[in-house]
């Protein structure tokens, strides 16, 4: 299953409904659909938009702006989605290191899922990245990495 | 893509769901209360105002007036009939001055009326 973060979102892309099953069931954590995508309830919901000050998910946007899509919201407000809290979270709030193992045209990542925010070993946020998940050894496996 | 919300004004500050959006260029003149929608583009906002009230109020005002000059128009032409239709003879005419000029003065007063309430309305337009 492809997993797509962009700017602190995720999306996922299941070839198989039994993928989007597994994954729930593993995680914890409904999928749900929206437009090509599954992602998690909670960010299912996020509107396109930010007003300052006003709710934004969980967090009052810092940013009024519109976008292509959530994400593009969340740049802006410098939120990421939380997988363990379920939540949406301020970038820099995000603590933590994970080392990638290159393997192949791919890095190995040591957990299922990379929590964006997290720091690889330059220091630097990954806030963005494009991988397959992978559910017979629960395997993130990034093809590339963004930091913004 | 943009976004279009329903949103308000009030004294230059353009409010949506109750939240002040201070980032938002007014489109109008914004010294009017009003009721409108907000644009947001990327992190460009826009407020356009729905100024169908003010256009209402101005044609409303319109017409009152130009009512009012062809009432005045009329009496002053009844006015002018009554004068080539005076009596000759030894007897003094009947005044008709005071009741052609009282209905034409009361005509020209709701015109100045009218223009008063058009140049409040352009001061707070919307």
């Amino acid at each position: 299953m492809r997993v797509l973060v962009r700017h602190g979102h995720f999306a996922f892309f299941p070839k198989t409904a039994k993928e989007v099953a597994k994954f729930a069931s593993y995680f914890d954590q409904d999928l749900v659909r929206v437009d090509d995508y599954y992602t998690f309830e909670s960010l299912a919901e996020l509107p396109r938009y930010s007003i300052m000050i006003k709710p934004f998910g969980n967090l009052p946007a810092i940013t009024t702006y519109e976008g292509r899509g959530p994400w593009e919201v969340m740049r802006e407000n410098d939120f990421v989605y939380n997988v363990g809290l379920k939540l949406l979270v301020p970038k820099l709030a995000v603590v933590g290191m994970v080392t990638l193992l290159r393997s192949d045209a791919y890095m190995i990542c040591p957990t299922p899922l990379y929590q964006p925010g997290m720091r690889d070993a330059s220091g630097r946020q990954i806030l963005s990245y494009d991988g397959e998940y992978m559910p017979e050894n629960f395997q993130l496996k990034i093809r590339e990495v963004s930091y913004e | 893509m943009s976004k279009a919300l329903p949103a308000s004004c009030a004294a230059g500050v353009v409010l949506t769901g109750g939240i002040p959006v201070p980032s938002a260029e007014i489109l109008s003149s914004g010294v009017g209360p009003s009721s409108g929608v907000l644009i947001l583009d990327e992190d460009e906002a826009f407020y356009i105002p729905d100024t169908t009230p003010d256009l209402d109020t101005t044609l409303a005002q319109i017409i009152t007036a130009l009512t009012q000059v062809s009432q005045a128009l009329a009496q002053t032409v009844l006015a002018l009939n009554v004068l080539d239709n005076k009596p000759l003879g030894a007897l003094p005419p009947v005044p008709a001055v005071t009741a052609n000029s009282t209905a034409i003065t009361a005509a020209a007063a709701a015109v100045t009326a009218a223009t008063a309430q058009l140049t409040v309305l352009k001061a707070i337009l919307k």
